[in-house]
């Protein structure tokens, strides 16, 4: 189950990954983007981190949920490694964010609702995090865990989605007043790079949790051999 | 609980005498929250094992859960009601619409004091409750706490309920979503 049974998947991202790489740097830009010049190839990085997050998260939100009415242990592991990717993705759309908010805005940190909302609900999945490492029963951390999780997937969404609409103004493009990344991609085709970067990431992290659960899956049939040896 | 209220309020006065209206709302609430998150979590923290497997003879987990909700709104809407009336002895009368304040107060207050007891019945059953506390309970409170703060400024500032009216809204599905999580959860949080 842990196991994809296919092999497209993998070949289909380092495909997209490396479509996106090569020719996310050659794509000839749209002209009028002012101060963004350069750096809008940022988009090819940082906006599908926090695409992928969303869809990882949800999938781990989803398999909490599997685990908690059928008790089976794969599936929160399985959860365990989405989950721990989510972040991965979370903190690596941070950092791009922070190199194209120093290059743009003039610092890495700046009083944003997106930027804001994102930091208190990393410290969220910190907090899923520490429950795993306080309880030491498996199966009550499982459950305490998976808990946890189901519980704070709306949260975050709330924070990350509702709280920047609420808010007037924001400098991140397409929330509050400020001008959509639309605007400029009619003159070009960046969408033609931006949409296969998307999937591309999303599954090469997808990847990288089925690895980890694969990991963590082994680990315990060894562990439960070695009990009942 | 009252007096740690009183002097949180008296602090806040001696060190800023001369209080604005942009202020008063965020200091109103983190005295608000640090209260309560004393309060409600001392309730479960202090509870051992023997106290829940008296509880699991007497009532159903969402008997307990509903009871426990039910408590700790009161609890944070007397704690809110009451630190209001210190800051208005104190600092004088900041708020100028009192009526929608305490409204968008309660509904704030119902929801920060759901999390509050959701999540503290989570850490409860970890090794180190009083650690993990905090940790697990600050940031879920806090895209409430914003759409509650941004509100009760609307009203401290005398903008009128209507004004507001769209993040009591937003307040009120959120506090039925905790809810409703809360009680469909709370039994995988019960077992031991």
């Amino acid at each position: 189950m842990a196991k994809i049974p296919y092999k497209w998947y993998k070949i289909l991202a380092v495909l997209l990954l490396g479509y996106t790489l090569i020719y996310g740097l050659l794509i000839p830009l749209p002209t009028d983007v002012g101060m963004l010049d350069e750096t809008i190839r940022n988009l090819f990085y940082h906006v599908p981190m926090w695409f992928g997050m969303m869809i990882i998260l949800m999938a781990a939100w989803i398999y909490s949920i599997l685990y908690l009415q059928n008790q089976n242990p794969k599936h929160e592991i399985i959860a365990r490694a989405l989950t721990f990717t989510g972040i991965l993705m979370g903190l690596c759309g941070l950092f791009t964010g922070m190199f194209w908010g120093y290059n743009t805005w003039g610092s890495p940190w700046t009083n944003d609702p997106k930027l804001n909302g994102v930091a208190v609900g990393m410290t969220m999945y910190a907090g899923y995090w520490l429950i795993q490492k306080s309880v030491d029963d498996g199966e009550k951390k499982a459950r305490l865990a998976s808990v946890y999780n189901i519980f704070i997937f709306p949260l975050f969404i709330a924070l990350i989605f509702v709280m920047p609409k609420l808010a007037k103004f924001s400098i991140h493009p397409g929330s509050g007043e400020s001008v959509n990344f639309k605007t400029y991609n009619k003159t070009n085709n960046m969408e033609m790079v931006f949409y296969p970067a998307i999937i591309g990431w999303t599954l090469f992290f997808v990847w990288i949790a089925e690895i980890r659960a694969r990991y963590e899956i082994l680990k315990q049939r060894k562990e439960n051999e070695e009990l009942f040896a | 609980m009252f007096i740690h209220i009183f002097i949180a309020v008296l602090i806040t006065y001696l060190s800023l005498p001369g209080l604005d209206k942009a202020l008063y709302s965020s200091l109103f609430w983190l005295i608000v929250i640090f209260t309560t998150i004393q309060g409600i979590s001392k309730s479960f923290i202090n509870l051992n094992k023997g106290h829940f497997l008296y509880w699991h003879q007497l009532l159903s987990p969402i008997q307990f859960l509903v009871a426990k909700l039910l408590t700790n709104a009161l609890l944070m809407l007397v704690f809110t009601v009451f630190s209001m009336l210190i800051f208005t002895i104190i600092h004088g009368v900041m708020v100028d619409d009192t009526l929608s304040f305490l409204l968008i107060a309660i509904v704030t207050g119902g929801g920060i004091s759901s999390v509050f007891t959701i999540s503290s019945s989570i850490a409860a059953k970890t090794n180190h409750p009083g650690m993990l506390l905090p940790v697990l309970t600050f940031p879920l409170v806090v895209p409430l706490l914003l759409i509650g703060v941004k509100a009760s400024k609307k009203a401290t500032d005398g903008l009128g309920f209507m004004t507001s009216l769209p993040e009591v809204i937003i307040l009120l599905i959120m506090n039925v979503l905790i809810v409703v999580l809360g009680v469909l959860l709370v039994k995988f949080i019960w077992k031991e």
